[in-house]
């Protein structure tokens, strides 16, 4: 009798066990997921933190004459390419920035208010929209 | 058989144990990984917030500036924005704000120590800016911009300073080179024979004269690296610091006056403001002492430009707008000291670009300053005085004559303040 006892205990260890490393394995595969996901964003979110930054520093560059020519040519799409291997073989991955620059003059068009924008995609939140923002006195 | 059953005993539940062990294991991996996630989300949130209090933080600086061109001596305890200014903005973002630290040693004799122990220098003003979030700073040195607000003098020390691209002389016959201007009614201005020459013409990317054209004076760059070609040997000094950028604008005082345009052969105009000057060809144009702005001036070809009632303390100071352009063979200020008409180009958004011209065989004596300004001495043109200008082109046999009496003379032209030395 003890050795079918210790047999059928052995069976609800396998059972119990393989109950427990699914949940496990579920929840592994689920956080593996969202690790993913939110790497993405991540990516993208500082990609278009860069990107704003880029273009921010460009207006201030060309300077507080030029801000109109700036804002003028814009939105402008960039696109990024990230390329990663895989087990077979390697998937590229693109996400498109549209970048846009728009100002306002103060009464006596002595200061601009600039403010630059990224919109792009994201795959939570849909359309998503960043934005820096300065004023530029007129010697700038 | 007892050894078997012993063994069997003794491994029951090894493999639940060996199970929870494992999925302890991945919990505690997974666990690991929730903590990273998190913390990427933070650093890519963190850096976004440090972008916007950074750049919050110039926009006290250039509010900074706004004030200081209202008033030099601005001086407030600390300037909180936003502060809801009619002359300004707030920003956008109703959680962004910053926070604007002044040292102002404009009107000093003496050096002052700002809070970070820079010494103030008098005539300039230490200005700190502190980006904000919800009313607090971010931790660390984020968010911090800082510089030296700076109303520069109006010196001509140097005969021609180049501020943008190369100086480049390509044609031949070009001459420049120095006099001492009499301080009398009439000046002659005829550099004959050899000059013992003062002037110092001045680039910060490098020189290139033609070897059938001459300088009769130095090459100052910026470092010894900088090439130079031409006839040149012996005549290069390094001196690392330019110049402040000259900026104009047109004075405030004349920009709510009406801008009336004047046009026809004879014409004498007041000082104020104008929207087109044109002298006709062969006519004449009086200006006097005190300050004009002329959006766009025209002398017409063989005309005549004439200061009355001008003094040394009194000079005739035109703000130029968009065009100034001067015909073959005309005259402007000839015969006086080049000081006594000063030219100040305000014209930013074209950026002066091809508007500024001194015709074919024309004979100027002026002094002229904008760090935008581009300026075109045209074929056998004459210009007495001293060019500071982002661009001067040179058509052959052109001639500039600095005046050495400009050097450490103080002009009467209104800058604007610069920000130098920024950090951020």
């Amino acid at each position: 009798m003890k050795p079918t006892r210790a047999l059928g205990f052995s069976l609800l260890e396998v059972i119990l066990g393989g109950l427990i490393m699914g949940a496990a394995l579920t929840g592994m595969a689920t956080l593996w997921m969202t690790h993913q996901r939110v790497l993405r964003e991540s990516r993208d979110r500082l990609m278009a933190t860069f990107i704003l930054q880029s273009e921010m520093e460009r207006c201030l560059a060309q300077g507080f004459h030029s801000i109109p020519a700036v804002a003028a040519e814009d939105p402008q799409e960039v696109v990024t390419e990230r390329t990663f291997g895989t087990t077979r073989g390697t998937n590229t991955t693109t996400t498109s920035f549209l970048t846009d620059v728009f100002f306002e003059n103060n009464g006596d068009e002595t200061m601009r208010r600039v403010w630059v924008t990224v919109t792009y995609e994201d795959s939570r939140h849909g359309l998503r929209t960043l934005e820096l923002e300065t004023f530029v006195f007129k010697n700038e | 058989m007892r050894m078997k059953r012993r063994s069997t005993t003794r491994n029951r539940g090894i493999g639940l144990a060996l199970l929870l062990a494992l999925t302890a294991v991945i919990l505690v991996l997974g666990a690991s990984a929730v903590a990273l996630i998190a913390q990427l989300s933070q650093q890519v949130s963190s850096s976004q917030r440090a972008s916007k209090v950074k750049y919050a933080a110039k926009a006290g600086l250039s509010r900074a500036l706004l004030e200081l061109s209202k008033d030099p001596h601005w001086s407030p305890t600390t300037l909180v924005l936003p502060d809801a200014s009619p002359d300004s903005f707030d920003f956008r973002d109703n959680s962004l704000g910053c926070k604007v630290q002044v040292v102002n040693n404009w009107g000093g004799a003496a050096p002052v120590s700002a809070p970070d122990s820079t010494m103030v220098e008098p005539g300039r003003v230490w200005l700190e800016s502190v980006g904000t979030l919800h009313g607090e700073p971010l931790s660390g040195a984020h968010g911090i911009a800082a510089g030296l607000a700076v109303k520069p003098e109006v010196v001509f020390d140097l005969a021609v300073y180049q501020r943008d691209g190369i100086f480049t002389i390509q044609s031949p016959s070009v001459l420049i080179a120095s006099y001492r201007s009499s301080g009398a009614a009439t000046d002659p201005k005829d550099p004959a024979g050899v000059l013992e020459s003062e002037a110092v013409i001045r680039s910060e990317v490098g020189v290139i004269i033609n070897a059938a054209s001459q300088l009769q004076g130095k090459v100052q760059l910026p470092r010894v690296d900088i090439p130079v070609a031409g006839n040149l040997a012996g005549l290069v000094e390094v001196v690392p610091d330019g110049p402040l950028p000259l900026q104009f604008t047109e004075p405030e005082a004349l920009r709510s006056l009406p801008h009336p345009s004047q046009y026809g052969t004879a014409l004498d105009l007041d000082p104020g403001p104008y929207f087109e000057v044109k002298v006709e060809p062969g006519g004449s144009l009086v200006l006097r002492g005190g300050t004009y702005y002329i959006d766009s001036l025209w002398v017409g070809e063989g005309s005549v430009v004439e200061l009355v009632d001008v003094t040394d303390s009194n000079p005739c100071v035109v703000y130029l707008g968009e065009i100034f352009d001067v015909g073959p063979d005309a005259e402007i200020n000839w015969q006086r000291a080049p000081a006594l008409l000063q030219l100040y180009s305000t014209d930013r958004d074209n950026w002066g670009a091809d508007q500024f011209i001194l015709g074919n065989n024309s004979r100027s004596s002026f002094v002229i300053a904008s760090d935008v300004l581009e300026l075109a001495l045209g074929e056998g043109a004459v210009l007495y005085g001293a060019v500071d200008a982002r661009l001067v082109t040179w058509a052959a046999g052109a001639r500039l004559i600095f005046d050495e009496n400009l050097i450490g003379q103080v002009l009467d032209g209104d800058p604007e303040w610069v920000l130098v030395s920024e950090t951020d």
